[in-house]
């Protein structure tokens, strides 16, 4: 799951982003509107956090300028409380809206929920044959026993489970797994899909070659 | 209850209209009754005159069978029909008294005896009472309650009752000359008489009873207390609805304005509907109303605009916190907490500190520590806060204020120059510059800051010192700031009795124009 974090105050923003990757998620971070903007619409983001007072690009512009383009979940997150405001916001093509101060496990669960509607699949926890994801505690379990997975590995198997009967490219895999940061080998990804078929049965995720990888449900 | 206008006008017209109907009864009454009695007056006295010139000597031979008789019956006199006592005719003792003083012996005498000059002088001869032939006529119809008696000295030679209807002697018959006295009137008792005094020592007495026009006054008196309360009722029911009728603009007003709340600001007074005198008091409220509502406002604008600015280092510390908390850090990482947690609490202490020093203002409690310093040291001070900002932003500042001796509150023009100071510096060009200079007048002086900025479009300019008035809407996080500097520097300028104005020439650059008093302990006293 990646999530971009639109926020003018550094601070707030170093402090949003450490607890979204935390929480495993990969953060991109734009300190203005006009590049929160231009990386929202290059990159397909799972979620967006946007504040409202944002220099070069106000909020809700930025809102309505991407709303053109994409249907990214936006969570607003604002100092502004009023009535208005959150109106205006929610009629302007927000997903949700969350105001300063805020407690940060209630940013990250709100950002899962919008993630689990924008997919169509509201329930927190996915089934896929005898396994089941805990997308909520991050776990995994085959037959009733717990399967320890690293962080990416979790992420890798919860995208492809998300998009199950779907096919999910490499692009898409590190489009979602890995944040702008990130300057992994391409073939970070085969290595993480060799571990996850070790652990949960070769038959699990299927290869096809040259476009990329898929799980039936 | 307090007393309602409706209640004082009803009673003030009720009081009103009761005076009109007793004064309108009241001289209806008695005019009706003065007319009726000069009427009653002239025709008694002209009666009387008619009766005293008809009295004449007896024809040559009936003077001596005439004399010694006692009376002599006028035509159509019938004794047994007249009784005096039929109007309660009281003693006519009193016919002596109109002429006892001015008259003499020319007075009439009394029926029974007892007058003083009645034997004193003998009549030769009766006289004769010539009646109208209208009144010879009818003179046995008494139904009337006219009467006439005549007296020759003491005896009474004639005397009738006689019907109202009766046509009145003639004036036109007989001559008015042989009486040039006007009758004499008088009220004995309910009975009106008029006197007249004829040829041959004869007296004439006309009267009548006022009974009938007694009871005719007292039916039209109560026929006039009947319509005044009558027209007393209708006047105070139409007072009732007048009235009712006026306040209730008031009353819709007062509606309105009951209905007016902090919620519900923008009801008005139709104004269209009220007449002209409440209009202007519409006016009034409604433009107190709108002063209001502006100000409450404003009001809810500054606290949602000052819990903004609050809320967002507040969010820095909590979420920095939460986030440091989640798990083990290295020291290190708490350490980066611990330095933006200080950021935003230095950030909420220079807010917190603004927002009490315009609380304190506008409850009129910003109080000025005056002292004597050199305004180019000031100027200086200034500078040196901001040059951090003006090196990262390669402004150049130019302090061309002459060293003068200023009589101010040092630490808060030191806080002007250091906001006007960080606004030219923060929204000027790269490269720019920024001159501070100042002019000294008679009373007062000038201190100009000026940028070689964007400009403020005019639009702006009137608006430049509000409290987080901001020239972009975006929120230009580059230029920082809280949006309270300038509010702050009127706020300092008036406490010192001064003015702050911007001139600004959008491309060209603003200057922001300081105007002190040089005697600004007088202009704090004045404030104070």
């Amino acid at each position: 799951m990646r999530v971009l974090v639109i926020e003018d105050e550094p601070d707030l923003l170093q402090a949003v982003m450490g607890s979204l990757r935390e929480a495993g998620m990969a953060v991109d971070g734009a300190a203005d509107g006009k590049s929160g903007l231009s990386k929202a619409r290059i990159t397909e983001y799972d979620a967006v956090v946007l504040d409202l007072m944002l220099p070069e690009l106000n909020g809700m512009d930025v809102l309505r300028q991407l709303r053109r383009h994409r249907d990214t979940p936006v969570l607003i997150l604002t100092a502004r409380d009023g009535l208005d405001d959150r109106i205006a916001g929610l009629d302007g093509g927000a997903d949700d809206y969350l105001t300063k101060p805020f407690e940060l496990p209630e940013l990250i669960a709100r950002l899962r929920a919008l993630a689990r509607r924008a997919a169509g699949r509201p329930s927190p926890v996915i089934h896929i044959g005898d396994i089941h994801l805990n997308t909520v505690r991050r776990t995994v379990d085959l037959r009733g026993q717990d399967i320890p997975l690293t962080p990416t590995e979790y992420s890798l198997l919860e995208l492809l489970a998300t998009n199950a009967d779907g096919l999910v490219s490499r692009t898409q895999i590190y489009e979602h797994l890995f944040d702008e940061t990130d300057d992994r080998l391409s073939n970070v990804v085969d290595v993480h899909i060799a571990n996850l078929r070790r652990k949960l049965g070769r038959d699990v995720i299927k290869t096809r070659r040259g476009e990329g990888y898929m799980i039936h449900a | 209850m307090r007393r309602s206008i409706q209640w004082s006008l009803q009673l003030w017209h009720a009081a009103l209209l009761v005076a009109i109907v007793v004064a309108f009864v009241v001289v209806g009454h008695t005019s009706v009754r003065r007319m009726r009695m000069q009427q009653i007056d002239a025709e008694l006295a002209q009666s009387a005159q008619t009766l005293a010139a008809g009295i004449q000597p007896p024809p040559p031979g009936a003077r001596r069978s005439q004399e010694g008789e006692r009376r002599r019956e006028p035509p159509g006199f019938d004794d047994r029909d007249f009784s005096m006592s039929d109007f309660d005719l009281p003693d006519l003792d009193a016919l002596d008294s109109p002429d006892s003083t001015d008259r003499g012996e020319r007075r009439p005498f009394d029926r029974d005896g007892g007058g003083t000059g009645r034997r004193t002088r003998r009549a030769p001869f009766t006289p004769d009472v010539h009646l109208p032939a209208e009144w010879a006529a009818s003179g046995g119809d008494a139904g009337g309650h006219h009467y006439y008696r005549v007296w020759h000295f003491e005896n009474v030679i004639a005397e009738s009752r006689y019907a109202p209807e009766t046509p009145h002697p003639g004036v036109r018959r007989w001559s008015m000359q042989a009486q040039p006295e006007p009758p004499k009137i008088r009220q004995r008792g309910d009975l009106r008489e008029a006197i007249a005094y004829g040829d041959f020592d004869t007296c004439v007495v006309v009267g009548r009873s006022l009974a009938p026009e007694r009871a005719q006054w007292w039916r039209l008196g109560l026929i006039q207390i009947g319509t005044g309360a009558a027209v007393l009722l209708v006047g105070l029911a139409g007072g009732w609805v007048i009235s009712r009728r006026s306040v209730r603009p008031i009353r819709a007003m007062t509606r309105v304005a009951e209905n007016i709340s902090a919620s519900n600001l923008s009801q008005r007074i139709d104004v269209a509907m009220t007449q002209a005198e409440l209009r202007s008091l519409a006016v009034v409220l409604n433009g107190a109303f709108d002063r209001l509502s502006e100000a409450l406002r404003r009001q809810v604008r500054f606290t949602a605009d000052a819990s903004h600015e609050l809320r967002t280092p507040l969010s820095v510390i909590h979420t920095q916190t939460q986030l440091a908390l989640s798990r083990e850090r290295s020291a290190e990482e708490y350490r980066r907490t611990i330095e933006a947690c200080q950021r935003s609490s230095t950030r909420m202490k220079g807010l917190v500190e603004s927002l009490l020093l315009l609380a304190r203002s506008d409850a009129g409690r910003l109080t000025l520590e005056l002292t004597r310093f050199d305004l180019r040291v000031a100027v200086d001070e200034a500078i040196g806060m901001v040059s951090h900002l003006a090196t990262e932003r390669n402004v150049t500042i130019v302090n061309d204020v002459a060293p003068m001796e200023t009589l101010a509150d040092a630490g808060r023009i030191h806080q002007l120059l250091t906001n006007l100071l960080t606004n030219a510096v923060r929204y000027n060009h790269s490269g720019g510059r920024v001159r501070v200079f100042a002019d000294v007048a008679a009373d007062d002086m000038t201190l100009c800051v000026e940028d070689t900025g964007a400009g403020i479009p005019a639009e702006h300019i009137g608006h430049l010192f509000e409290p987080f008035y901001r020239v972009d809407d975006d929120r230009n996080r580059d230029a920082g700031g809280t949006g309270l500097g300038l509010a702050i520097c009127k706020r300092i300028v008036d406490a010192h009795g001064g003015t702050i104005t911007c001139e600004s020439r959008v491309g060209a650059g603003s200057t922001f124009i300081v105007r002190l008093p040089r005697d600004v302990g007088a202009g704090m006293i004045s404030r104070a």
